[in-house]
């Protein structure tokens, strides 16, 4: 078992450091779920591209009417943009414009205050990727971030997750609540079938 | 810029429509849209009541991110564009339990050494103590699996346990099982004796994963005597000084912030605070224990404003 510690040099000043543990990561490969990893291309679009994630993963369990969604498009209807300093939260319900005729329904969900168990059911329960933004250290500030969860080990105390900048990557789950917590404990969450439409019916 | 009149208006209209709480930052117009947008705030006022000198006072908690405010280019308020005030109040509210979440962290945080002290943190952490004893017991000693597997047959949780020891660098995996960590030799070389190196080491888990043990661990005996702690703490925080309040005070508020309690019981976690420093007593007042405070104080000044971020 392998643990590597990444380093990110954003300049020759910061170092900011995440244990990845690329072994077990690849043996729980067959748990988590398969969410497509996507990478950033700019400084700003973390939940976009989380987002765009999330909808390529549950594209398969809608019968109709799901959209051929770009990154631009999701992110025009979350409205992100570097003048906005990336996504606010009050945005983020935007982006159901884009799935009024999915059937089933699909409902994205931003919510704040969230408590760890609510991570748990959506993965576990629900199974369901759920996005966090989270309160990235650096040596200059802090920054807020969004990630994807695909998985959550309630024994070892880890959380696998789709990360845009750094790729698949295992928090300590004490480390990533402290992070969590940073950020004021929002989950994107995907809500599927919990709404009946005009859609459902053929 | 925009005109005085402009920014008066907005804020006047937040105060009438929304309530006196509430105020509004800068308002923008929106060229694209031809609408003004102001973003709905409030500088929180919270009621101190001090013991001794017996003094009412307030001071404010600032809060951001309460919606937003739309006008036409008239002045006339956008209602289908503007956060309602049903959505306002409600956002105040979680970012009032957030803040109370907040400060039971940087309390716990700041005064661990204190409350490792205490009954309740020994009984709840005792199934640490007992992996981290047995390598002080007999340094050689491996915790094999087959151990594991038997312990979690009395211990529920114990692998949970032995991940956040791991996590936390007090143990670490050797061979076929688990040994002491790099962290259990600095807090060795610390310590003259085992109840010394017990309440460092339980410190030391607490400073660093109290929301963790409260979420995964469902630490419920623990959680009361935070909550009390907070009741004296909060205020003070608030107040940025250090408050003298009775036992009925802080019992009052306890009940008014989370739940009934009796006072027997209240008593009893009171008289823990206090045999551990966690407050000082003098009778008959209760006060900080000035070191933790003014290390709660530093933390709050870091901490993350209440309010929802940008990602």
């Amino acid at each position: 078992m392998s643990i590597c510690i990444f380093d990110r040099k954003t300049d020759n000043r910061c170092t900011f450091i995440i244990e990845i543990n690329y072994q077990v990561n690849y043996e729980n490969a067959l748990m988590q779920m398969d969410v497509p990893l996507e990478y950033q291309d700019d400084d700003f679009s973390c939940t976009p591209v989380c987002m765009s994630m999330v909808l390529k993963c549950i594209k398969n369990r809608f019968a109709s009417g799901f959209p051929d969604l770009t990154l631009d498009a999701i992110s025009k209807a979350l409205r992100t943009s570097a003048d906005e300093g990336g996504t606010t939260f009050p945005n983020i319900q935007n982006i159901n414009e884009l799935f009024k005729r999915t059937s089933p329904s699909l409902e994205i969900i931003p919510q704040f205050g969230c408590k760890f168990e609510e991570i748990i059911e959506e993965i576990k329960v629900k199974e369901r990727p759920v996005i966090a933004w989270v309160l990235m250290s650096d040596p200059i500030a802090p920054y807020a971030h969004s990630i994807v969860i695909t998985d959550v080990d309630e024994h070892k105390l880890i959380i696998y997750c789709n990360d845009p900048v750094y790729g698949r990557v295992e928090i300590p789950t004490r480390q990533f609540i402290e992070m969590w917590n940073g950020c004021s404990r929002i989950l994107i969450k995907f809500r599927i079938g919990e709404k009946v439409t005009l859609f459902d019916f053929p | 810029m925009t005109s005085l009149s402009t920014k008066e208006r907005v804020r006047a209209y937040a105060m009438c429509h929304y309530g006196n709480l509430f105020s509004t930052d800068d308002p923008v117009f929106d060229q694209k849209e031809r609408v003004w947008r102001a973003h709905l705030q409030s500088n929180y006022p919270r009621l101190i009541k001090n013991d001794q000198p017996e003094e009412r006072f307030i001071r404010v908690l600032p809060l951001k991110g309460l919606g937003t405010i739309c006008l036409n280019e008239n002045l006339q308020f956008l209602k289908d564009n503007s956060t309602t005030r049903e959505e306002s109040v409600s956002l105040i509210h979680a970012y009032l339990n957030m803040w109370r979440e907040q400060v039971e962290n940087i309390i716990v945080t700041s005064s661990s050494l204190q409350l490792a002290n205490t009954h309740p943190a020994r009984t709840f952490l005792h199934p640490a103590n007992m992996i981290l004893a047995s390598f002080r017991q007999k340094r050689d000693s491996i915790i094999t699996q087959e151990e594991l597997e038997k312990l979690q047959r009395r211990h529920q949780k114990i692998d949970r346990w032995v991940s956040l020891l791991v996590d936390l660098k007090l143990i670490t995996r050797k061979d076929k099982g688990y040994t002491y960590g790099e962290k259990f030799v600095q807090i060795e070389e610390t310590i003259k004796n085992h109840s010394e190196f017990e309440i460092k080491s339980m410190a030391y888990i607490l400073e660093k994963s109290y929301p963790l043990l409260k979420e995964i661990f469902h630490i419920q005996q623990f959680e009361p005597l935070i909550h009390l702690d907070s009741c004296y703490y909060r205020p003070a925080l608030e107040a940025e000084q250090v408050l003298y309040q009775t036992s009925g005070s802080l019992f009052k508020r306890f009940v008014a912030d989370y739940t009934y309690k009796p006072d027997t019981e209240l008593r009893h976690l009171l008289l823990e605070l206090q045999k551990s420093d966690a407050l000082v007593h003098k009778e008959p007042y209760y006060y900080a224990n000035e070191k933790s405070f003014s290390k709660m104080l530093e933390l709050k000044n870091q901490a993350p404003s209440i309010g929802l971020p940008c990602a």
